[in-house]
């Protein structure tokens, strides 16, 4: 699920500025970077860190991430567990207090969440109905 | 006789209370004096007054010299460090500083000890060692070191102070005498007349006499005495500043000296360490130069005063002689007249070379003094200004029927048919700047520049954040109507980070911009220009934004776009031949900001093209950075809209700057900025590295700028292929 600037926006916003630093701190990208290239996964690099901002701004739970590599992105079950570890080691670790915070308390990511589902849903709906 | 005697009384009453009884035999008596008083009254004020600034200027000369003299008397005896019946406080704060000294070093000691003790020594600190122990050492003498320092420039300084007394006299004094003496006749003349025309105005008829005597006299004593009283007192008034000045420099030597003597130890401690050894070059530079300056100083002085009356007597053999006298009548004799100028020059000559040489405190300090004359200098040409203005304007208006309220443009326009007056009018606004210029050592612009920076805080400080709204009031164009307040109101609006576009006549928005441009320093017009980018865009803004490019970028540029010019007829070979020698190339390469290819070397590219954009690239530079963070929050829709700012931005700055701008006016500004970057990277005409790195590299830069990420990656692989 790729956001736009409108609802990064609205969402950057409510965040705490810790977590609003990290969304722009180049050593993020430096530091992934390194991950991919110790996985030799560095065509899923753009992706990755597409999935990293989903996290930062309260869309995709950090313990999620695992799994979205695996399903998503396809990388190998072992691969992605060290990849998710070292991802939430390195990036989401300094800033885990409130990332936390963002997870338990924030409307604004769950209502895009919900629209963005609903718009998901529809779609399907849609493509179903074509079908016959 | 019974009538009489009851009148007898009240006349004896009436005695005692004299009362003005015009007579029919004095009433011509009284219209005469009452004509002739209006031609004399203004001459008689001019006489009065330019004999009352003789008088000051003779007594403040006179006064000043005495001073000089006494200074230089005092300076051998009052220049030591020991002190007068045993006190000594050169000695006593010296010993004190001894002691700090001597404490610190201890300290200082203790903390290698417990550094090597403690196996935290570090690199810095061993080489301290060596240093500390000279230090140690050398403090305990370092008094005998200033002594003999003092000593050298007593000695040197006495060799030329002795020639000021002893048998040649007082050379000061002999020097200025003759400024003492021409005056004294006509001081005595003009004391004599001035009790006669006070007695004879009481005497019915001779007083009449005594006016129509006074307007027979006035070229023949009246108005070659006030010429007399002007030159010399004017003489006489600058050699006092400048002998007050030299006073005040050998007076502050004696105690500055002392008191860098008793901070010696401490500038000595300096020399340990690595960061604190400037303190002691400042010192030590302070020291030779104070030093020194007195025997500079007394130096010139003397030869300036031994050769004047060597130039009085060449005026009065030479001058004189060959070329002759003014007229009998003139009281002011040639050869004084020259004596006196050559004085004075080289009195000012000293004063410039002095000025130069001196140490930054006294050089201050002769700044300061000259504000006396700063100060009377502007007022004269003030004066002569307004006074040329008014003839100018009296004379036009009486002659061309100019109506009393017609102003501005139209009225120029109508003056300045008259060559004569406007070329008198020019001519002294001309000397008037010149003058200053000598004097200050800045142009009008420059004092302008620092007049409308300083009206600027005023302004923030009176109107705080209704000054747009000021501006565009009923008032507000008179209240800004000259250069300098626009300029002030633009430095002001710009130092609290706000743009033009609230100003909302166009012709008055321009004229702030333009004369903000013109009279405000180059920090103050960079960030004006920075958050008026607009004003830059489109062609008909061509030529001024060339211009200001230039002015941001410095001079460099335009002397090099000067020089690389193609020039009229020159063909292509002698183009290429001229700008593209190997020393030419490197040069030019350095002020355009990148390598200059064989194609464009073989092609003849117009290299003022390039000069053009180098100078607009480190200009944009220099605007962006100009803008800080405080300021983007202000940072109106016609800016962000605009090319340059776009281009100024997208160019020069980094994530930072663009996560503020995304915080403070959303994602569709960063919409607009992510095509404009797109457009750039596609076109390959990004220099800007760090924010392309970032795009990349930084999570939210890559979520505003979704564009012109995609167009780079794609951008990369392809280069990634071709390298593959």
């Amino acid at each position: 699920m790729k956001i736009s600037k409108e609802e990064f926006f609205q969402l950057y916003k409510t965040l705490p500025p810790k977590v609003k630093n990290a969304l722009f701190d180049e050593e993020v990208g430096l530091t992934l970077t390194k991950i991919c290239k110790r996985h030799m996964v560095e065509t899923r690099y753009q992706e990755m860190m597409d999935l990293i901002v989903e996290v930062l701004v309260g869309l995709l739970p950090p313990q999620d991430l695992e799994k979205i590599l695996i399903r998503d992105l396809n990388i190998p079950i072992s691969s992605a567990k060290e990849i998710s570890i070292e991802i939430n080691r390195f990036i989401f670790f300094p800033i885990k207090d409130d990332l936390l915070s963002i997870y338990q308390t924030n409307i604004a990511s769950q209502k895009v969440i919900e629209e963005s589902a609903s718009v998901e849903n529809q779609e399907f709906q849609d493509s179903y109905r074509e079908k016959f | 006789m019974k009538f009489i005697k009851s009148f007898l009384p009240i006349f004896i009453i009436f005695l005692f209370f004299p009362t003005v009884s015009y007579g029919f035999l004095l009433d011509p008596a009284i219209a005469a004096l009452e004509g002739l008083s209006e031609a004399t009254g203004p001459t008689f004020a001019l006489y009065f007054s330019s004999f009352i600034f003789y008088i000051i200027t003779l007594v403040a000369l006179f006064l000043s010299t005495s001073l000089l003299q006494w200074a230089i008397d005092i300076t051998p005896i009052a220049l030591t460090l020991g002190g007068t019946e045993g006190y000594s406080p050169v000695e006593m704060g010296w010993a004190f500083s001894v002691g700090i000294v001597n404490m610190l070093l201890i300290l200082a000691f203790l903390a290698i000890a417990f550094s090597v003790i403690l196996g935290i020594e570090r690199v810095q600190l061993k080489k301290a060692l060596p240093n500390l122990i000279l230090v140690a050492l050398l403090t305990n003498f370092t008094l005998l070191f200033v002594g003999m320092a003092i000593d050298i420039s007593n000695i040197l300084f006495n060799t030329v102070a002795l020639q000021f007394g002893g048998e040649g006299g007082n050379i000061i004094f002999n020097a200025v005498e003759p400024l003492f003496a021409v005056g004294q006749e006509t001081f005595y003349t003009t004391i004599g007349l001035l009790a006669l025309r006070v007695v004879s105005l009481i005497v019915p008829y001779l007083n009449v006499a005594t006016q129509l005597a006074w307007i027979i006299m006035l070229p023949v004593e009246i108005i070659p005495s006030s010429l007399n009283f002007l030159f010399f007192g004017l003489s006489m008034g600058l050699m006092s500043i400048l002998c007050f000045l030299f006073f005040f420099v050998f007076v502050a030597r004696i105690f500055v000296i002392q008191i860098l003597a008793i901070f010696a130890p401490l500038a000595f401690f300096c020399i340990i360490f690595d960061d604190t050894k400037k303190w002691f070059s400042e010192w030590l530079k302070h020291f030779i130069q104070w030093l020194f300056v007195g025997v500079i100083f007394i130096t010139l002085l003397y030869f300036g005063l031994a050769m004047a009356p060597i130039m009085v007597q060449l005026a009065q053999n030479n001058l004189v002689t060959f070329i002759g006298d003014f007229p009998s009548w003139v009281p002011i004799k040639l050869d004084q007249v020259v004596g006196n100028l050559v004085l004075l020059c080289y009195f000012a000559v000293i004063f410039f070379i002095a000025k130069g040489l001196v140490p930054a405190a006294a050089s201050a300090v002769i700044s300061q003094a000259s504000g006396a004359i700063k100060m009377a200098t502007p007022w004269a040409g003030a004066l002569a200004k307004g006074g040329v203005s008014k003839f100018r304007n009296d004379l036009v208006r009486g002659k061309e029927g100019i109506p009393e309220n017609m102003k501005g443009d139209d009225l120029i326009g109508r003056m300045n048919k008259f060559a004569y007056t406007n070329r008198a009018y020019k001519g002294f606004n001309k000397w008037a700047q010149k003058a200053d210029f000598a004097l200050t050592g800045k142009k009008t612009e420059e004092h302008v520049q620092e007049r409308a920076e300083e009206r600027a805080e005023e302004l923030n400080r009176k109107h705080g954040s209704s000054l747009v709204d000021v501006a565009n009031g009923p008032t507000g164009k008179l209240i800004f109507n000259d250069p300098a307040s626009q300029a002030a109101l633009a430095h002001a609006l710009a130092s609290k980070g706000k743009n033009l576009s609230g100003i909302k006549d166009e012709d008055f928005r321009n004229n702030i911009f333009n004369h903000g441009n013109k009279y405000l320093s180059p920090s103050a017009l960079t960030k004006l220009n920075a958050l008026n980018a607009n004003f830059f865009d489109g062609e008909e803004n061509e030529e001024r934004s060339n211009k200001l490019y230039y002015q941001m970028a410095g001079k460099k540029y335009k002397e090099m776009a000067e020089e690389f010019k193609i020039k009229e007829g020159e063909g292509i070979q002698d183009y290429k031949e001229r700008v593209f020698t190997d020393e030419k190339k490197k040069e030019f390469e350095s002020v355009v900001g990148r390598k200059i290819t064989p194609d464009e070397i073989e092609s003849g590219e117009d290299v003022n093209r390039l000069i053009n954009e180098g100078a607009k690239n480190i200009a944009m530079g220099k605007m962006s950075r100009a803008i800080r963070n405080d300021d983007i929050k202000n940072l109106s829709e016609d800016v962000i809209k605009s090319e340059t700012f776009q281009t100024m931005v997208l160019q020069n700055q980094s994530g930072s700057f663009f996560q503020k701008m995304f915080e403070e006016h959303g994602s569709a500004t960063m919409d607009v900025l992510d095509s404009r970057l797109q457009q750039f990277i596609a076109s390959q005409r990004l220099t800007n590295r760090t924010l392309e790195r970032q795009i990349q590299k930084t999570p939210a830069i890559g979520v505003l700028f979704p564009k012109s990420k995609e167009i780079s990656i794609l951008q990369q692989s392809t280069q990634d292929e071709d390298n593959n």
